[in-house]
Parts: structure tokens; C-alpha cells; sequence
């Protein structure tokens, strides 16, 4: 059986698909960001494979493209809610 | 200084948005760079994963390893402790970041990524490397002055820090913006080594150019920063200490090449 990455970039379409939705959740979007990178690299292996074996690349390229709005936008979720939650708590926890 | 704003009434923390620009900008450049010498955008995300998880596991175990008092009292006292507030005291031992820590990481992600690559293509994604880091570094500290973050000490000159929630004590008083100097250094450092890259000049040698060059500005801006959590050893910061041993990792492996380019010349005189 000839590996074009098919089952590569479904796994990155459906992580980037799941990190754009729970990059909106606070405290949660850390799982959007570890499924971002992820499935960027899922979707990265899967066109690389693609490319080798000469199959169509459309479904690796539409994982890569919502892989990286998926880590864009938890990052930015995740840096500005959590990581301030998360300290807000030490500091508080530290003063009590 | 703006460490938050508001978009259909969702809080953006500034940091967040200077980084994920920084990143984005580094990505492009890289991209630009590496179209001569056939790198990919592929490639290229790949790479960054490797750089951004190595980034941020070491930024947050050295910061862990400058707060090793406080930790070691918590590991002696546990029963002290309730299982909020242990909790409490790892986060805030683990939350912050520290620059070189996350440097270090990212070199070590950067060096899995690439162990396999050899000969001319290997030189040139590590001066890629040397390049991405002071360009991040710029959009980074950026986001620390909009952040109110890694300020610097009482001046009568310079920025008000306001708006602080996590340090309110620091908000109020005129500090020497010691962020923005160390971003604009940071481009100037990027500059010179593109200008190197362009010209094809120290191929290979850019990333020790880089732990010559900034060690040095990182260690008398340390000096202006008014910030004492990142711990002090016979007066200097932990910062200062790993700027001194980078320049002379930087220097020694320089000398050495330098030494081993020689010897084929000296031994067919």
C-alpha cells in the first residue's frame, strides 16, 4: 500500500478543527494549543508525504491552513487568559 | 503599559498578540531567506514547532531553576501546605519565563530538527536560526514594555508603568525603558547578521556571532532593570552569569574553527 499522507492530513484538519473551537475556552485552550501544533505537524508530514507520492495535496494544505489559524489563535487565547488566571492564582495562593 | 484590549469583548492580552506577530514575521523572513536554498514553508513551520515548544519548556525550567529556594522550601515543609496553595507555589515558581532559558530550549528543539541535515544546507538553516532569534527577541520585548513586564529602574527619565495587576507595587512611577532599548538592540543585532548572511560572509558562524554580540548588551542592560525575581549570585543575575558563559562558549568555538581552517594551510607549507 503506497503512503500518500492521506491519513496524515485528515488527522490535521481535524486537530486544526478542534483547536480553532477550543481556542475560545478559557482554560481549556492549552489542549487547543498542544492540538495545534499537533495537527500542524500531522498536516506538514501529510503534504510532504503527498508531494512524494505524487497524490493531490488539497486536504493536507486545507489541515495546514486551519492548523495555524488553530495555533494563532490559541496562543493568543492562551497567553492572555490563562497564563494570567494561572498567575493570578499563584499570586493569590503566595499571598494567602 | 497596554497590557490588555478589547475586541467584541474578548480580552487580547498585548503579549500575546507582540509574540504571535513576532512569530509571524520570523516565519516570512525565514521563508524569504530559505527560498534560495531550496527551504520550504514547510520546513520552515516544522522547524518553528521544534523552536516554540523548545522555547517554551526551557523559558519556564530555568525561571523554575532561578526560584529553587522557594521551591525547596515547599518540598521541606509540604505538610505545612495546603493542596491549594503547594499548587499555588509551583505555578508561580514555573509561570514566569526566562529568555535564555527558552533560547537554550529552542536550540535544543532546533538541533532535533536538524541532526540529520548535513554539509552546506545544515549551515545555512543554523545562521536561519542565528537570525529568527534576535527578530522574535524584538517583537518579545515589545510585548514585555506593552505588558508592563521586565521594566526598568526608577529614572527621572522615561515611561510611567501602569495597570500592573500582578506586581500594582511597580505601577506609578517613571522607569527607564529598558524593554525598548533591549528590542531595538535586538533588531540592530539582526541586522548586522543579515547583513552577514547576504553578503555570505562567517557562513556557519552566524548563531556564535549572536552569543558574542548579545551577551554582552544583555549584560549591562541587567544592570537597568529594576526587577530583583530572577535571582542574584555575588551580585550578578542569573541572566549576567549565563551571558558570560555563552560569550566564552561563543568565543572558544570561533577561536577553535578559526584554529581548524588554519591547519590544512599550515601543514601543506
Amino acid at each position: 500500500m503506497g503512503n500518500d499522507g492521506k491519513g496524515l492530513s485528515i488527522a490535521g484538519l481535524v486537530l486544526g478543527i478542534v483547536a480553532i473551537v477550543l481556542a475560545w475556552f478559557s482554560m481549556i485552550n492549552i489542549i487547543a494549543l498542544i492540538a495545534a501544533v499537533i495537527g500542524l505537524v500531522c498536516a506538514v508530514k501529510g503534504k510532504q508525504a503527498a508531494t512524494a507520492a505524487g497524490a493531490p495535496t488539497g486536504l493536507a494544505t486545507a489541515g495546514l491552513v486551519l492548523s495555524i489559524i488553530g495555533l494563532v489563535l490559541s496562543a493568543i487565547c492562551f497567553l492572555s487568559c490563562t497564563l494570567c488566571v494561572l498567575c493570578t492564582v499563584g499570586c493569590a495562593g503566595l499571598a494567602a | 503599559m497596554f497590557p490588555y484590549f478589547e475586541i467584541f469583548g474578548k480580552v487580547i492580552g498585548s503579549y500575546a498578540v507582540a509574540s504571535v506577530v513576532g512569530m509571524a514575521v520570523c516565519v516570512f523572513v525565514a521563508c524569504r531567506l530559505g527560498r534560495a536554498y531550496q527551504i520550504t514553508f514547510e520546513d520552515i513551520l516544522l522547524k518553528m514547532v521544534y523552536i516554540g515548544v523548545g522555547l517554551v519548556i526551557g523559558g519556564h525550567a530555568v525561571y523554575g531553576i532561578t526560584q529553587l529556594p522557594r521551591l525547596w522550601e515547599l518540598v521541606t515543609h509540604l505538610s505545612d501546605y495546603t493542596l491549594l496553595e503547594a499548587g499555588s507555589v509551583v505555578v508561580t515558581c514555573f509561570g514566569g519565563m526566562v529568555f535564555y532559558g527558552g533560547f537554550l530550549g529552542a536550540m535544543a528543539g532546533y538541533a532535533l530538527n536538524v541532526r540529520k541535515v548535513v554539509g552546506e544546507r545544515r549551515k545555512v538553516l543554523w545562521d536561519l536560526f542565528a537570525l529568527v532569534i534576535p527578530l522574535f527577541h524584538t517583537f518579545g520585548r515589545i510585548g514585555c514594555f506593552l505588558g508592563g513586564c521586565c521594566y526598568g529602574k526608577e529614572s527621572s527619565w522615561g515611561f510611567i508603568v501602569y495597570d500592573n495587576t500582578l506586581q500594582p507595587d511597580i505601577n506609578g512611577v517613571v522607569r527607564i525603558p529598558v524593554q525598548l532599548i533591549e528590542s531595538a538592540c535586538n533588531f540592530c543585532i539582526f541586522l548586522f547578521l543579515l547583513f552577514l548572511f547576504k553578503k555570505k560572509l562567517q557562513s556557519g558562524n552566524l548563531l556564535f556571532f549572536y552569543m558574542l554580540i548579545y551577551p554582552v548588551v544583555r549584560f549591562v542592560l541587567e544592570f537597568y532593570r529594576g526587577d530583583v525575581i530572577r535571582g542574584f549570585l555575588w551580585g550578578l543575575s542569573t541572566s549576567q552569569w549565563i551571558s558570560i558563559l555563552l560569550f566564552a562558549v561563543a568565543l572558544y568555538q570561533l577561536l577553535w574553527k578559526r584554529r581548524r581552517g588554519r591547519r590544512p594551510l599550515e601543514a601543506e607549507q
